[in-house]
């Protein structure tokens, strides 16, 4: 009765979407101690961006001549964005690079200011900002304005199956979130990736032994903001919409339970922490299914639910499900090349020695 | 349904209507002889349009296939591409956008687009013989529409009006209100015309009351504040009546199916029925006789036995038939206020719009 | 007097209310409470519950104790239960802040829930109320017609304030509580007991976070949401004051108040601006501030300047 491939296809979608979030939040705060808390404004540049460049590029190509809100522009893209499949694809990618820059510039522009301040209000600038983004976004009409944009073309619009285009779609997410795992991996396990650690640790010593920190701080704002517009670029493609009201200050929060849930410090944990948050909102629609008829609103009840486990997630495993890992740059491994797998191998060892003593019925110790 | 969020306070009174129309609707299936019974889900989708479209997944992955709602144009929007991939049948019982008249796809609207009703609020201010305003309205979708709309038909009648929008979603509009005053002032217009939800409304009322300027003059309203609760008490009403206050709203009160089942309504809550009320009972009716004339439980097959229910339902929201994009065809309106009757204020329609003409009384 | 001004010194003192605890919860304990937000909504909303509950009309003295009750015994109930243990087991800042979330999002849900069984049981309406106070009338001060209620509230946030200035600096447990926010292990060193000081900043925190929100309560109607609404303004207020100082939360508020009140007003007249700003002008001054004048202490103000090559000349 429970459409179970359906529900796997969804869920894990948005759960890609927001892991990137994630990630890009977990390298900012968790790496480098940059408390952002306007994550959700580089999220909504990009999804803008992707909707702007889309849909005007799809409308000047098909050479109708609507502004991009209109309803007109809604209509003939509705008509269009299934013709041309190379077209659709190709657009894709190009909204994803433009959003990338974009976002990434704002974020490199940002950490001007930012850096003035100083570590502990950084949070706040951002925020403030993502704050003031939205507002602007509201009245800025070439992209849409209050209306926002309706009509996003989907990479797969024309795939007639919708199982299969929800298929499709989850694995691109899925291929650009193992994309930005597999970098953010390999920048901080290098020496880029140390001295984040230290910055994090202690700004003062870092100047202190000559590291350029705002460059460094500059740069990873760049590639982190680059990666959530890329996120926001998704989500715009995903909805087929954007408008202004779905980047407010709710979404920073729900990264941040994310990222501290997951382990801070750790990009699988981030994951996990999403994986987590994403599932826990949907199972516990579960709650008005099985209990329809009860005195307290069983929806109160659902977020009630998230809140609990979050502190008592917080309670067991203050660090997070999952821990931080130390920088295994290049030197480590030679390091621990030849002692690794021995102790391996001694691991091993002990434990066949237990089970062959525990069968002949010695003592096991 | 929004029972977190901005739309709360109306939110919680659609649960319900839409608890009272699942159990008219049971009975009247049981007086037919059909042996089926129709429950409700009802989810909260906080307001927001990303929460909107994983409730619809939910529901749909649990085997739904009509969903009520959502609330809010934007919310609708976020679900539109899911919907119409996945066949299920929206059917919106507030949302007013005229972004949204879009033909072949799985939305219907069962209340009728801003541009009709701004076209009647215009006709309503000209009757009163106001040629000049202010409209304050909201920056949303809902407000820059509606507020164009009005524009428009107020200049076609002769009429001028000065535009000021105000952020929606903040907590208070005191320093809003104290701008508005000042520049009614400065134009010394003779009316204000107000397109707002439910709480911001009584937030401004609450605020112009104080305003001396702005007390002396005519007050014109959407229906967007119908049913918020803070219009009914004492120093609000008494501002309503002292300005004369009178709104559109989409439902035709000479209808007798609508007097019937405003005063059940009122019965079971105490209260009148807050705005959008009559077109999501007649949304969950038409989804309940779709469902069983189609034949199946197939979305494809609902939307075909949608569209043939609604050309003939007459319900407590007038005539239902849809038009080539799914959305309400012919939608009358009423003239409301709020009034003392019987030791309370209590919101009362005192006249209706149809046609272009009005009907006081 | 018109009434810009009027609204400006509501606001400054509604935000005042809440911004100064927030701030003396912050620098004693180092958690950033999301939770404040809530404690907002709970004072706003418990003299509209009493007087709704009861149907009367109630003094003002008794709102304002159940307020201050009402907050004062969530904060302190949130510390036991979630921040409490969480300290003993000496996680960062940061998982603080985010248990405080947690709290946050169950407390207000729960209020939610609470909100919809009364007003169902008592068919009035509570999803956006004011209460019902004693407190009605016009008054002559200074040739101007003032409300009584705007007199009431300036006094209020006056006493409140002066009370917690001279709390802080005359009294021994107010010198324990600073002792603390500055130095938690000399302060226990000298026998200053950190559990018994928390629980008294988290109870004048929430409680007066609570006030500020019964303050509210009276300039205009409130919902659940309210408090984490205006949460971003107060937190505001608090970072200008370097989420540490308090006189320079003070100062904080008025600068909000004023851009929300006064020079958007001014910038709609002189300028065109649209109304519809706002939020962005108070984000915009609150930028500017924190720019100009970097807020010393708490890791801020040691000056960045952002050089492409070489390091930065002052450290």
């Amino acid at each position: 009765m429970f459409d179970v491939v359906s529900f796997l296809i969804s869920w894990l979608t948005l759960f890609g979407i927001y892991a990137i979030l994630a990630l890009c939040l977990n390298m900012e705060t968790g790496y480098t101690g940059m408390a952002n808390f306007g994550l959700v404004a580089f999220f909504g540049i990009g999804a803008f961006m992707t909707g702007y460049l889309s849909i005007s590029s799809f409308l000047s190509y098909f050479g109708y001549n609507y502004p991009i809100y209109s309803l007109d522009a809604v209509i003939a893209m509705g008509r269009v964005s299934d013709k041309n499949p190379i077209l659709n694809i190709g657009v894709f990618f190009l909204s994803l690079t433009f959003s990338f820059l974009v976002s990434g510039s704002v974020g490199y522009l940002v950490s001007y200011p930012t850096l003035r301040v100083g570590p502990a209000f950084l949070g706040i600038t951002i925020l403030s900002f993502g704050e003031m983004t939205r507002v602007f976004m509201r009245h800025f009409q070439p992209t849409g304005g209050a209306y926002g944009l309706l009509g996003v073309p989907n990479p797969f619009a024309w795939v007639q199956q919708p199982t299969l285009k929800g298929l499709l779609f989850l694995l691109l997410t899925f291929a650009i979130l193992a994309a930005a795992f597999v970098y953010f991996e390999v920048l901080s396990n290098s020496p880029y990736g140390r001295v984040l650690r230290s910055i994090r640790e202690d700004e003062v010593s870092s100047l202190c032994i000559g590291k350029s920190v705002p460059a460094v701080k500059a740069k990873l704002l760049f590639v982190a903001s680059g990666m959530s517009g890329v996120a926001g670029s998704l989500l715009a493609f995903y909805l087929g919409s954007v408008s202004p009201d779905m980047f407010g200050t709710a979404v920073t929060f729900e990264v941040w339970s994310m990222v501290i849930l997951g382990g801070r410090g750790n990009h699988v944990g981030a994951l996990l922490g999403a994986l987590v948050f994403s599932l826990l909102g949907r199972a516990s629609s579960a709650f008005n299914f099985l209990f329809p008829g009860l005195a307290i609103d069983p929806n109160y009840v659902r977020w009630m639910l998230m809140g609990a486990v979050i502190v008592i997630i917080l309670m067991y495993r203050p660090k997070g499900i999952l821990v931080e890992k130390p920088v295994r740059t290049e030197a480590w491994r030679v390091f621990e090349g030849e002692e690794g797998r021995m102790v391996f191998h001694r691991k091993i060892g002990g434990v066949i020695k237990k089970a062959l003593w525990w069968l002949m019925g010695r003592e096991v110790r | 349904m929004p029972l977190t969020g901005e739309l709360s306070d109306v939110g919680v009174q659609w649960r319900t209507v839409a608890d009272m129309a699942k159990e008219d609707l049971n009975a009247e299936i049981q007086k037919y002889g059909i042996k089926a019974k129709f429950t409700l889900v009802i989810q909260d989708d906080k307001t927001s349009s990303t929460e909107a479209l994983t409730v619809v997944q939910t529901l749909s992955q649990a085997g739904i296939k009509v969903v009520i709602g959502p609330a809010a144009s934007s919310q609708v929007k976020a679900v539109k591409s899911y919907v119409d991939d996945n066949k299920i049948v929206i059917i919106s019982a507030s949302s007013t956008s005229p972004t949204l008249a879009l033909p072949d796809d799985y939305i219907f609207r069962t209340v009728g687009s801003d541009a009709g009703q701004a076209k009647a609020l215009a006709d309503l201010v000209n009757s009163k013989d106001v040629k000049k305003v202010i409209v304050f309205h909201r920056d949303d979708e809902y407000g820059v529409a509606f507020a164009q709309f009005f524009s428009n038909e107020f200049s076609t009648l002769g009429g001028s009006a000065i535009d000021i929008k105000y952020a929606s979603g903040l907590e208070d509009y005191a320093s809003e209100v104290a701008a508005l005053s000042t520049k009614a002032q400065q134009e010394n217009v003779e009316a204000i015309v107000i397109i707002t939800f439910d709480k911001d409304g009584v937030n401004i009322l609450d605020h112009a009351k104080d305003d001396a300027f702005l007390s002396s003059r005519k007050w014109f309203s959407s229906e967007g504040i119908h049913g918020a609760l803070g219009l009914t008490t004492q120093t609000i009403a008494a501002f309503i009546n002292k300005t004369n206050l009178l709104g559109t709203r989409p439902v035709f009160k000479e209808n007798p199916l609508y007097k019937d089942f405003s005063s059940r309504y009122k019965t079971k809550a105490g209260i009148d029925p807050p705005v959008f009320s009559a077109n999501l009972y007649d949304a969950i009716f038409l989804a309940g006789w779709s469902i069983l004339r189609a034949g199946s439980y197939d979305g494809a097959a609902i939307r075909a036995s949608l569209t043939e229910v609604a050309k003939k339902y007459y319900g407590a929201s007038g005539l239902n038939m849809f038009d080539s994009a799914g959305d309400k065809m012919l939608q009358d309106y009423s003239i409301w206020t709020v009034k003392l009757l019987a030791g309370t204020y209590q919101y009362s329609d005192i006249g209706s719009y149809s046609g272009g003409t009005i009907t006081w009384g | 007097m018109p009434t810009e001004v009027f609204n400006t010194i509501w606001y400054i003192c509604v935000y005042s209310l809440m911004a100064v605890p927030l701030t003396l919860s912050n620098r004693v304990s180092k958690v950033l409470n999301f939770a404040h937000g809530v404690y907002i909504t709970l004072g706003a909303y418990a003299a509209i519950l009493i007087t709704a509950g009861s149907g009367m009309r109630i003094s003002p003295i008794v709102a304002i104790l159940a307020a201050f009750l009402v907050g004062a015994s969530t904060a302190v109930v949130t510390h036991i239960l979630v921040f409490s243990p969480l300290m003993k087991r000496k996680s960062n800042p940061v998982t603080l802040m985010i248990a405080s979330m947690g709290a946050w999002i169950f407390i207000k849900y729960a209020f939610y829930a609470l909100l919809d069984i009364l007003q169902k049981a008592w068919s009035t309406s509570l999803f956006y109320a004011t209460p019902n106070l004693d407190l009605q009338g016009q008054v002559e001060v200074m040739g101007f017609e003032v409300n009584v209620k705007f007199l009431f509230v300036v006094a209020l946030t006056f006493l409140s304030l002066s009370v917690l200035a001279l709390f802080l600096t005359k009294t021994k447990l107010g010198m324990a509580l600073r002792a603390v926010a500055d130095n938690p292990d000399l302060a226990q060193i000298s026998g200053i007991s950190n559990e018994r000081v928390m629980l008294i900043t988290w109870l004048i925190s929430g409680g007066l976070a609570a006030v500020g929100g019964f303050a509210w309560s009276l300039f205009t109607y409130v919902s659940p949401e309210a408090g984490d609404i205006v949460i971003l303004q107060v937190f505001a207020c608090s970072v200008i004051g370097g989420l540490t100082s308090l006189t320079m939360t003070l100062a904080g508020s008025v600068v909000i108040s004023s851009a929300e009140n006064l020079f958007i007003l001014l910038l709609y007249r002189y300028l065109g601006v649209e109304l519809s700003f706002r939020p962005f002008l108070s984000f915009l001054v609150l930028l500017m501030t924190i720019l100009i004048r970097p807020p010393a202490g708490a890791g801020g103000g040691l000056p960045y300047r952002l050089r492409l090559r070489g390091l930065p000349r002052k450290v």
